[in-house]
């Protein structure tokens, strides 16, 4: 006895299903069924990994979708695609998703999470894209839902019958008899069930039973009323929920059982019972898809070579190109670099031919080339750095040979389906670049690939919260409180984690909150909706539509319904183009350099002026500049990372610190150091101490040396563990690379093989290579390695951002700084890189309706009189002003002689046009001037007003009487009306009608600015706490490096990171970065201290903090924090006993 | 039919502390004047929400055969029709951890038609399954 249920949502039908496709699948299995189908709404969302499932559980897989219908008679219909057809049935199915997508005219696009159906089919599309030559490709359900299924249960029988016989007219139909036992009258009920099997068996109409299941067992219909709640964003109770909870997935008896209940309620006999359960049977067969056969399983669909402009063999043109690269590549390459380079290029080719891979290197390199004429930065990330093609193909700017990078790690032996080219573009430009490819392609060859997001603890709290009516306040605050956890451990951590501890008071005994817990809980991973996935197109052959159902995204272009996850056994090319905002910071940057300094460019940036990388009129080439500037290592050595890549975490900051890297290959081992394996494996002591000179380095063997020299001996890279295998093993790079593989899953297997192989090297002599003891430390070592190692050409291609940008920061700080406040690329906010702009002594230059425009640009200054802003309180910049500022060679730009002028559109609540207005009327003569042609909205004005961005306008007047002129203005009625077209404004001195005003105090401008520009200009937001911090003996950040280690200290400031990076011992570490305005206080919390500060670790902006300094390093400094208290709290604590003592006295 | 009610006559003439029948039913109509009753309007006709206890014999497959309702007898005379109703888990439950759900949500339902046993009167009812007491839950007019 067995039986296939053909209805079956899972959890992928977002808002509805409740179980994964692994688990329907398996479950389907267990349950004796031949098949499996998925039918989830609107997509094929899950199809993919449910037919990985069914593979894995040796059943075949069905899928269908289950979709609405538009028009006069609405509902639902479920379709499922015929197999073993060639595909056709799979493609039918696809298209008619894809269809049922198409938005429709004037339509309002509709809102993730609402219970809105995002799919619509028109009524007569099943006929037009499931009819084949050869007949029909696919069978329509028509269930409850659909418009029969409506017209039976009210009692409309002709009506049914009519509308049936339009559907049949259509292609294959079934009847699909559903049973939930519900009310009687109602949909689902028994005896509608039977009123629909009778309809089948008059009309002669094949029909099949299903149980239109939604979820794996009975239990998840609470999961399933939660669901449904957060889909229509109602509480339950206020709307009609699910009937109950049979839409499981029945066991066959169950399911046989059932078919003879409607049976006897339709007064059918057990032969009837049998037709229906055969009939179902058969369609489940029809229905089986092949995934070889139908869908090209894993088979790769890249596009054809001829839209790349080759006809012919694709590996002689890329032999072709590769050798013509290889000349400009290195084009001062002595003879036998050359030689070793071409014989590695040769290695590389061959192996790309034997997988038949040309065409796909072809293509992705057609793309970076696309992009690159689009003018945009690119750079390969991943393995693909390792490969000498990609850099000759200019897919990657990183020199292979340079890092000793291996291609056996990219691109190895056992490979099915395509490697992974990662591509970093400048993130502002990300969307131009996609739309380009759809262009070069053709819109039928390229999809954008989806993301699912799923229930993270604060989601489901929140959904879970709006299910059982918790007010949004509560809600938030609880959801606020919950930190980088998964749902499903929401009771576990409420037993332990101090920051929860409230909370858990609170919901002991708390039926309500008890119940919140339970259901986030429940809600843990399940799909909550698609969306674009953040740099992933996919590119295909002509056929993709056929392959891939698509959907508009946010962007407007096409998404695939498939994630990552689907791509490669769909076998679609998925071309990783991620926007990187350090990237578009760096292009920023450099356009400001040669607008700046134009021709005077390298003098500027204290480089010599025939450096080959800076063109004639001021354009730096960083993908030319040296790795081996010192002042750029000097820069990165003194800890002051903020706004280089990578490198600006306080882990990290600590970590340079105590390494103190000066070349290349030290930041490429930086950046792979700071992960969490090496972290728990410590290698880093062992680095540090080799490399700072305190211990030898231990290279395990004479042989090993060559390659561990960059590491003073600590394996850290996976290319190491390959090039060990290698010479320990004999094996080839390719099997090495195979043998590290298994190894992060399983050391075990390996030890055998390489204590015999390892014994087996020998020497011409015939002497054992690696003795028997150096055998047992070397296998120590990998054994410790586990996991842990990087990619290193993953990390070469990290390290090159991290030298460009830290070489820009270093050389043209005004210019680079204002690339990261226009991009705000980094994990800190805006106004901490102010103040490290004003740390490095460039000014920031208040907003100005006059000279401000929509970027952050830098200005040529006068060195006398720094207009209207401080310079913060830090150390001095650490390179001396000269009598020839900006004129050493090697030195930064002279900064004081630059500033960095605010950009308009960070102002709170501009808009796009107000923006543009502004910029188009300017310059303006008067503030009347300003409101009449600029327009901005009321409350713009005033706020304008408040940050003195209208002080120009009005010389003389202070802002006091400014601000109370703009609040007059606002408040009239009209506007000054404009007299007349064409003609121009009148323009008057309104200085006159201003009346004198009190100055804002300094705490009404600081708000004012962090209320308006989400940053301090005046002065630092921790200054208006200033007599309490004086009070307290509060140590500004820049002061802490010259404290004693184990001082005990207090540190006040605003929040600028919180972070559990990666630790040691796998205890939970908490750090906490200050910041004060003369730099960033990073306070290290562990377990002791967690508890004590309890609800403050996590929410609390303004913070004090008591805890002892720890030297890190030569030139850094931590905290470890003993307590915490709010800093808001402390003040209005002393603000009430001040006026106590007030009272008192007077 | 309904799971724990399998075992044929769940109820017979005592309520659930032991006494007498006819104390138990007086209790019950006080308990019930203080019960607002909700007409729904449907398709059908008239509805009214109700919430009032009932005796019920059943068959030896727990099939509903013969009730004591509002003081008087009735005997099922159509085929009754069993279903599945939920409750708001919500207003009741204290906790709903992953395993208890159908438990929290479902309540196994009857829905019969019945002759008074006077013969003057033919009620449809939904009758909501109890161990010992059952609940009339909606009547259809």
């Amino acid at each position: 006895m067995s039986f296939t249920h053909l209805h079956v949502a899972s959890a992928f039908s977002a808002h509805y299903g409740t179980a994964r496709p692994e688990v329907l699948a398996q479950a389907a299995a267990a349950q004796g069924a031949p098949a499996a189908a998925i039918t989830d709404r609107d997509g094929l969302y899950g199809a993919v990994r449910h037919i990985r499932a069914c593979l894995a559980a040796g059943i075949a897989p069905v899928v269908g979708v289950e979709l609405t219908i538009e028009g006069e008679t609405p509902g639902a219909i479920t379709v499922i695609a015929h197999g073993r057809n060639s595909g056709l049935g799979w493609a039918g199915l696809v298209r008619l998703i894809s269809a049922a997508h198409v938005p429709r005219k004037g339509a309002k696009p509709k809102a993730h999470g609402s219970a809105n159906r995002a799919a619509l089919l028109r009524r007569n599309h099943p006929a037009v894209l499931l009819d084949g030559e050869q007949g029909p490709v696919a069978t329509v359900l028509l269930g409850p839902d659909s418009d029969v299924g409506q017209a039976v249960l009210a009692g409309d029988i002709g009506k049914a019958k009519a509308l049936l016989g339009w559907w049949r007219g259509q292609g294959s139909v079934a009847v699909e008899i559903v049973c939930h036992h519900t009310q009687p009258g109602t949909s689902r009920s028994l005896a509608h069930a039977a009123a629909m099997w009778r309809l089948a068996r008059e009309t002669q109409t094949p029909a099949v039973l299903t149980n239109a299941a939604r979820y794996l067992a009975p239990d998840d219909a609470v999961t399933g009323d939660v669901l449904d709640a957060a889909g229509l964003l109602l509480p339950l109770g206020s709307f009609t929920p699910q009937p109950n909870a049979q839409a499981w997935l029945k066991p066959p008896a169950a399911m046989e059982a059932l078919a003879a209940q409607i049976a006897e309620h339709a007064g059918f006999g057990k032969l009837q019972v049998l037709d229906l359960l055969s009939q179902t049977r058969e369609l489940s067969e029809r229905c089986q898809l092949d995934p070889v056969a139908d869908l090209a399983w894993r088979q790769p669909k890249v596009p054809e070579l001829s839209l790349l402009g080759i006809d012919g063999d694709p590996q002689a043109v890329l032999l072709q190109r590769c050798r013509t690269a290889l000349i400009e590549r290195y084009p001062y390459a002595a003879q036998a670099e050359l030689r070793r380079a071409e014989q590695r290029m040769h290695d590389e080719l061959k192996t790309i031919a034997a997988f038949g891979f040309a065409g796909y290197f072809l293509t992705v390199a057609d793309v970076s080339r696309l992009i690159r004429e689009l003018g945009v930065r690119v750079q390969a990330r991943g393995s693909g750095a390792g490969s000498l093609v990609n850099y000759l193909l200019r897919i990657s700017n990183v020199d292979p040979l340079e890092h000793d990078l291996i291609f056996e790690r990219f691109l190895g032996i056992q490979r099915s389906t395509l490697p992974d080219i990662d591509i970093d573009v400048e993130a502002a430009r990300r969307h131009e670049i996609y739309r380009a490819i759809f262009a070069r392609y053709g819109e039928h060859r390229v999809t954008l690939l989806s993301m699912q997001n799923a229930y993270r603890a604060r989601g489901a709290t929140r959904d879970a919260g709006l299910a059982l009516g918790i007010p949004e306040e509560s809600i938030g605050r609880i959801a606020g409180s919950l930190w980088r956890m998964n749902a499903r451990d929401f009771r576990a951590r409420l037993d332990n984690a101090p920051e929860l501890r409230e909370l858990a008071a609170d919901v002991a005994g708390h039926p309500q909150l008890e119940l919140l817990v339970d259901l986030t809980e429940r809600l843990d991973r399940l799909p909550r909706h698609i969306s674009m996935h953040p740099c992933g197109v996919i590119l295909g052959n002509a056929g993709l539509l056929s392959v891939t159902p698509v959907q508009p995204s946010g962007m407007g272009l096409p998404m695939s319904q498939f994630d990552k996850d689907d791509i490669d056994d769909m076998g679609l090319l998925k071309l990783d183009v991620l926007g990187v905002r350090m990237q578009s910071a760096m292009a920023h940057a450099v356009r400001e350099i040669a607008r700046v300094h134009g021709p005077r460019a390298a003098l500027a940036g204290g480089l010599e002026v025939d450096a080959r990388y800076v063109s004639a009129d001021g354009v730096v080439d960083l993908d030319a500049i040296p790795h081996d500037d010192a002042a750029t290592f000097d820069a990165i050595r003194s800890t002051h990372t903020l706004g280089m890549f990578q490198i600006e975490s306080p882990g990290q900051r600590e970590l340079v610190g105590k390494m103190q890297p000066d070349c290349f290959e030290d930041l490429i081992a930086d950046i792979s150091l700071f992960r969490p394996g090496p972290m728990k494996g410590n290698m880093v002591t062992p680095f540090v101490e080799a490399k700072l000179g305190f211990r030898q380095p231990d290279y395990l063997h004479p042989r090993f040396r060559a390659f561990l020299l960059g590491s003073f001996g600590v394996v850290i890279y996976h290319e190491h563990v390959l090039r060990i295998l290698h010479e320990c093993m004999g094996v080839s790079l390719a099997e090495a690379d195979e043998i590290r593989r298994r190894m992060e899953k399983d050391m075990g297997f390996l030890q055998h093989a390489f204590f015999k192989a390892i014994a087996g090297r020998r020497d011409e002599q015939g002497r054992r290579i690696f003795s028997a003891a150096q055998a047992d430390r070397i296998w120590e070592v990998l054994k410790g390695f586990g996991s842990f190692g990087f990619c290193k050409a993953h990390a070469a291609a990290f390290a090159l951002a991290t030298y460009q940008s830290a070489w820009l920061k270093t050389h043209y700080p005004a210019e680079f700084l204002a690339g990261i406040f226009e991009h705000d690329p980094g994990m800190y906010p805006r106004r901490l890189l102010m103040a490290e702009a004003r740390r490095m002594g460039v000014p920031i230059l208040p907003l100005d309706v006059n000279e401000s425009r929509d970027e952050y640009y830098v200005v040529p200054h006068a060195h006398e009189g720094t207009p209207a802003v401080h310079d913060g309180l830090g150390s001095a910049p650490h390179a001396p002003p000269t009598s020839h500022p900006g004129l050493v060679p090697g030195s930064r730009t002279q900064s004081d002689t630059l500033g960095i002028r605010l950009s308009l559109r960070d102002v709170h609540g501009i808009t796009a046009a107000e923006v543009k207005r502004i910029l188009a009327g300017q310059p303006y003569q008067s503030l009347s001037d300003f409101y009449l042609r600029a327009a901005p909205s009321r409350a713009l004005l005033i706020r304008l007003a408040q940050v003195g961005a209208l002080d120009c306008l009005a010389p003389g007047r202070g802002r006091g009487d400014i601000i109370a002129y703009a609040r007059r203005l606002a408040a009239a009625k009209s506007r000054p009306a404009n007299t007349g077209q064409g003609q121009l404004p009148i323009v008057f001195d309104d200085r006159s009608l201003m009346e004198a005003a009190p100055a804002p105090t300094p705490l009404e401008q600081v708000s004012a600015e962090l209320d308006v520009l989400s940053a301090e200009v005046s002065e630092h937001v921790i200054e208006l706490y200033r007599p309490l911090l004086d009070e307290l003996g509060v140590v500004p950040a820049a002061d802490l490096l010259g404290l004693r280690s184990s001082s005990e200290v207090l540190v006040a400031g605003i929040r600028v990171a919180t972070q559990t990076p990666p630790m040691r011992s796998g205890k939970r570490v908490v750090f906490i970065s200050l910041d004060d305005g003369s730099g960033c206080a990073d306070c290290t919390f562990f377990e002791d201290a967690q508890e004590l500060a309890g609800p403050l670790l996590f929410g609390t902006k303004l913070l004090v903090i008591a805890g002892r300094t720890r030297r890190t390093g030569v030139r850094g400094v931590s905290i470890q924090a003993e307590n915490a208290w709010d800093l808001k709290e402390l003040w209005n604590a002393r603000q009430r006993q001040v006026s106590e003592f007030v009272t008192a006295t007077t | 039919m309904w799971g724990k009610n399998e075992s044929g006559m769940t109820v017979l003439g005592l309520g659930p502390t032991g006494c007498p029948l006819n104390s138990v039913l007086a209790r019950a109509y006080t308990w019930i004047l203080s019960y607002s009753c909700v007409i729904e309007v449907g398709a059908a006709g008239a509805v009214l929400a109700l919430d009032e206890p009932a005796v019920v014999w059943t068959t030896a497959h727990g099939v509903p055969q013969r009730m004591q309702w509002r003081g008087r007898e009735f005997l099922v005379c159509a085929k009754p029709v069993p279903w599945v109703d939920r409750v708001p888990w919500w207003q009741v439950a204290e906790r709903a951890p992953a395993g208890l759900g159908a438990e929290l949500l479902e309540r196994p339902m009857w829905q019969v038609q019945a002759l008074s046993d006077d013969g003057a009167d033919v009620v449809r009812l939904d009758l909501a399954v109890g161990e010992d007491w059952w609940r009339v839950i909606r009547m259809y007019e």
